[in-house]
């Protein structure tokens, strides 16, 4: 269809126009920035002081920053283990002929269209509270008095349980497209493979795997931009322990934090915030590329 | 062929053990904190909820005292004005992408699509700046135009597949009628494309409604606080009194209004993720 270019520039140039300043200018400013020293969020660019890549080198020296980096390559690995098990455990059972497929689909999914407040308070405040909690009841019911004691929110579990939690809330968003996934697959195939006598086991690793591929390369990469990004359940699960800071956690808290008491003896230096967006930035980009190439596009056509 | 179905129907039996202890969890939850929302403290300690019989006073403390109401209000404002305004600017945008033949439409269609993989972090601290220079923060009106402008390019590009699905003879015909090219937008094309608006409103309205990191940069003082983060400090403040029956009634009333949405319009939100996410 054809259109006078006046009515085209008309209808396109709003979302352009926040493109252009919403997303590409702060993008570019951001890299920019992350060049110089910056005092405050409101310096003019004529207080910047250029001092190349050293916000990098003092990052790589912080033992708080790669402390988070730590914590994210474990979130990454460990959360993606649990979440793509379970994700796979229900798109599998959930396509292979069980009644109520749409009820099951929409309970699974439920947590994941619930305020990551409300799952976080609700499983640090009922879930893992040591007095009344759900755990420490079960497990003192069933006379395990060894794990109905274990503190779930201290020092030394808050990490893991933050995963946990954070996992629960993520499963039916990947168990949906895997699921769609295996919706396409023709069917004559594993009816084929029932009839040569194969086991549900056989038909999943030499059927299902194989052909979802692609979908399998998506959902991977889209679980590396929600894990390298993990900012919200530091802040609601973890209410500011070390344990459980990322590197945009760690952002957040030196540029917006405020004052936050771990931070003061550090200087404030905007620039350093920057550098921890760009380095998030090229880690996802990196670690995308490697899975593409890990997984490269199906020749297989069906 | 009927018994064969209910054979292959009762060895599926394995496969149900998941579902319902995912649905006995899920029940356990629901169930005890909404009977945590009525108890007091003294009867949650002690493992008798509700033993001391049901308290309203858990909620209406919240609204009286805690100004849960202000809350409640800032985010159906930021959630219903962010849900209109994304639809104003990406309907046009998907309009002309979808349908209307024009040099650098594909680099057009690639800046919206680019802009869907990048990370809100790498753009917040230029933006704050920008708003604090334009004396912005401090308002609704700030959060508002974050929710719309961020939200943008995900409605172009889910709105793009929608209108270029459309026969393009309807513009034809509305033409031979002497209708303008905005006026058929407006009142043939719009219309037609509505259950599309409607399932990119709805994700609006979840992603709105629990969004928390835009939130606490820029809508974090008590008169332009979303209630997910009013959530977190009541809890704080509970927790520190001890208030527990509080703190779960707190939850449901943050938790309500998106399950009533989500009990009414699951399908057409789990049809949207499929559709969209499988092509890539």
């Amino acid at each position: 269809m054809r259109m006078q270019k006046s009515i085209i520039a008309l209808f396109l140039l709003p979302a352009v126009i926040i493109y252009l300043v919403i997303f590409l200018y702060p993008t570019l400013r951001t890299l920019a920035m992350s060049f110089y020293d910056i005092p405050s969020l409101s310096s003019k660019v004529a207080e910047w002081k250029f001092v190349g890549l050293l916000n990098y080198e003092d990052l790589m020296h912080s033992s708080y920053f790669t402390g988070s980096v730590k914590n994210v390559l474990g979130i990454w690995a460990i959360g993606g283990v649990l979440i793509f098990a379970f994700a796979f455990l229900f798109a599998v059972i959930l396509t292979s002929g069980v009644r109520g497929k749409n009820f099951w689909r929409s309970l699974i999914f439920l947590p994941n269209t619930v305020s990551a407040v409300v799952l976080s308070v609700v499983w640090l405040q009922y879930i893992f509270n040591s007095s009344y909690g759900l755990l420490t009841t079960v497990f003192n019911r069933l006379g395990l008095t060894a794990l109905a004691n274990i503190q779930w929110t201290d020092n030394e579990h808050i990490y893991f349980s933050m995963i946990i939690a954070f996992s629960f809330g993520s499963i039916g968003y990947f168990m949906l497209i895997l699921n769609a996934g295996i919706d396409r697959i023709p069917t004559d195939y594993y009816e084929a493979a029932t009839l040569e006598g194969a086991s549900v086991g056989t038909k999943f690793f030499k059927i299902t795997l194989p052909l979802l591929r692609d979908v399998f390369r998506t959902t991977l990469v889209l679980w590396t931009i929600t894990a390298f990004n993990f900012f919200v359940w530091s802040a609601t699960f973890g209410l500011d322990d070390p344990h459980t800071v990322t590197p945009a956690f760690y952002m957040y808290q030196k540029v917006f934090g405020r004052g936050n008491s771990v931070y003061v003896e550090e200087v404030f230096n905007v620039g350093s915030g920057a550098s921890v967006g760009i380095l998030i930035t090229i880690a996802i980009l990196v670690v995308s590329a490697l899975i593409n190439r890990f997984f490269p596009k199906d020749r297989l056509e069906y | 062929m009927r018994s064969e179905q209910s054979k292959i129907r009762k060895r599926l039996w394995p496969a149900y053990i998941p579902l319902y202890a995912w649905l006995i969890f899920s029940i356990i939850l629901f169930g005890w904190v909404i009977l945590a929302s009525l108890s007091t403290t003294r009867d949650i300690f002690t493992n008798s909820l509700l033993g001391s019989g049901a308290h309203f006073s858990n909620y209406i403390d919240l609204f009286k005292n805690q100004g849960m109401g202000r809350y409640f209000l800032n985010s159906v404002i930021y959630t219903v004005a962010s849900c209109i305004g994304i639809v104003v600017v990406a309907a046009p945008a998907a309009y002309i992408l979808g349908r209307v033949q024009f040099k650098g439409r594909s680099l057009v269609s690639m800046m919206f699509v680019s802009a869907l993989a990048i990370p809100g972090i790498l753009i917040t601290i230029p933006l704050f700046s920008l708003f604090v220079e334009l004396k912005l923060t401090g308002s609704i009106l700030t959060l508002i135009l974050i929710y719309i402008c961020t939200n943008v390019p995900f409605g172009v590009f889910f709105m793009t597949g929608f209108f270029s699905s459309i026969p393009k003879e309807f513009e034809e015909s509305s033409a031979m009628d002497g209708c303008g090219p905005i006026k058929s937008f407006i009142q043939i094309i719009l219309p037609i494309a509505q259950p599309g608006l409607i399932t990119l409103s709805i994700f609006n309205f979840l992603g709105v409604w629990n969004e928390y990191f835009y939130a606490l940069i820029f809508a974090n003082d008590p008169g332009t606080r979303t209630l997910a983060l009013s959530l977190q400090s009541i809890v704080y403040g509970f927790a520190n009194t001890g208030n527990y029956g509080g703190i779960f009634a707190a939850c449901m009333v943050v938790f309500l209004p998106s399950f009533i949405v989500y009990l009414f319009v699951s399908k057409k939100i789990i049809a949207g993720i499929t559709v969209g996410s499988v092509k890539g």
